[in-house]
């Protein structure tokens, strides 16, 4: 619970120090903010790394030993502490880095042991999702550092990312990234092109999250 | 319009630098790396001089690829026209 409480004032203070107040704010407290739900289907991925490579950027898994063995650091504070908490709850994550810093980060809901999505993330309720299948993998939280996001660098992790995904037996993607959040509808539905599935207004105060679903 | 296709692979060499002949109608951003939404808006900047228009934000999110800004710009001279014929 301290952890977690650590983990949010450092990300409040990372986000007022980059963004300012508003975004906090903006964050915090919303009404209806429009979520779009979208899939991929990982058989279409194509390899397209140039981005990552001219960056000087390799893709690696985050585990316990990455994290703990103080190989690697984490070019932003509050994505380090949001590792750890993700990997408590079993969360399984993807980072790009640099000379062992670790300058972006994505986080994957594994599905090996449930088949029912309620249990698998929260948003996965939220969001309306009944069925599942062991090869689906639910993506969510993807952050890259502010001075990386230049030339397709988002993109590249995103879509490498998929192509890892693939190597390990899944077969599609599913997320959702929020349709005022313009680069990110520019990095995951125009070029990474995954395909959108349905909108879910989203209501938040705090820590209390509220999700309306379209009417069938 | 003849011409246009070529007016807007000069606004993509001025937006990104590469050669106007790799444009085609069939580009999207995930061919050019730097086609990301910064660079969107760099893009359109240099298409709004290019053609002297002005895009709001729902053309901008129309304009997904070199198709669609081909239609876009297209429809926006049109109506330019029909405005100064009426």
């Amino acid at each position: 619970m301290l952890d977690l409480a650590k983990m949010r004032l450092v990300h409040i203070s990372d986000l007022v120090k980059s963004t300012g107040w508003n975004s906090l704010v903006k964050e915090l407290v919303f009404l209806k903010r429009t979520a779009i739900v979208v899939e991929k289907d990982l058989s279409v991925v194509t390899e397209r790394s140039g981005p990552l490579e001219s960056s000087g950027l390799k893709l690696l898994e985050i585990d316990n030993h990455m994290v703990f063995s103080g190989g690697y650091r984490f070019a932003v504070r509050h994505r380090y502490l949001k590792a750890l908490n993700y990997l408590k709850h079993g969360y399984r994550g993807l980072a790009i880095a640099r000379d062992n810093v670790v300058v972006g980060d994505m986080w994957y809901s594994a599905s090996e042991t449930a088949e029912d999505p309620r249990v698998l993330h929260v948003d996965l309720r939220r969001f309306g999702f009944e069925t599942w299948t062991k090869t689906y993998v639910y993506t969510f939280d993807i952050f890259v550092a502010a001075s990386e996001r230049k030339g397709g660098v988002s993109a590249a992790f995103q879509n490498n990312a998929m192509l890892y995904l693939r190597s390990k037996g899944y077969t599609k993607a599913f997320g959702f990234y929020w349709a005022d959040n313009f680069a990110a509808h520019w990095c995951t539905h125009v070029t990474n092109k995954w395909k959108k599935i349905r909108t879910v207004n989203v209501s938040r105060f705090l820590i209390f999250t509220k999700a309306t679903l379209p009417k069938k | 319009m003849e011409g246009l296709l070529e007016k807007v692979q000069t606004a993509f060499k001025s937006a990104f630098g590469i050669d106007p002949q790799t444009i085609t109608l069939d580009t999207s951003p995930e061919d050019i790396p730097a086609w990301d939404s910064m660079g969107h808006v760099t893009l359109a900047s240099s298409l709004e001089q290019t053609f002297g228009l002005t895009f709001d934000v729902d053309d901008l999110m129309e304009m997904e690829n070199v198709r669609e800004i081909y239609r876009v710009v297209q429809s926006k001279l049109d109506k330019v026209k029909d405005a100064q014929h009426q």
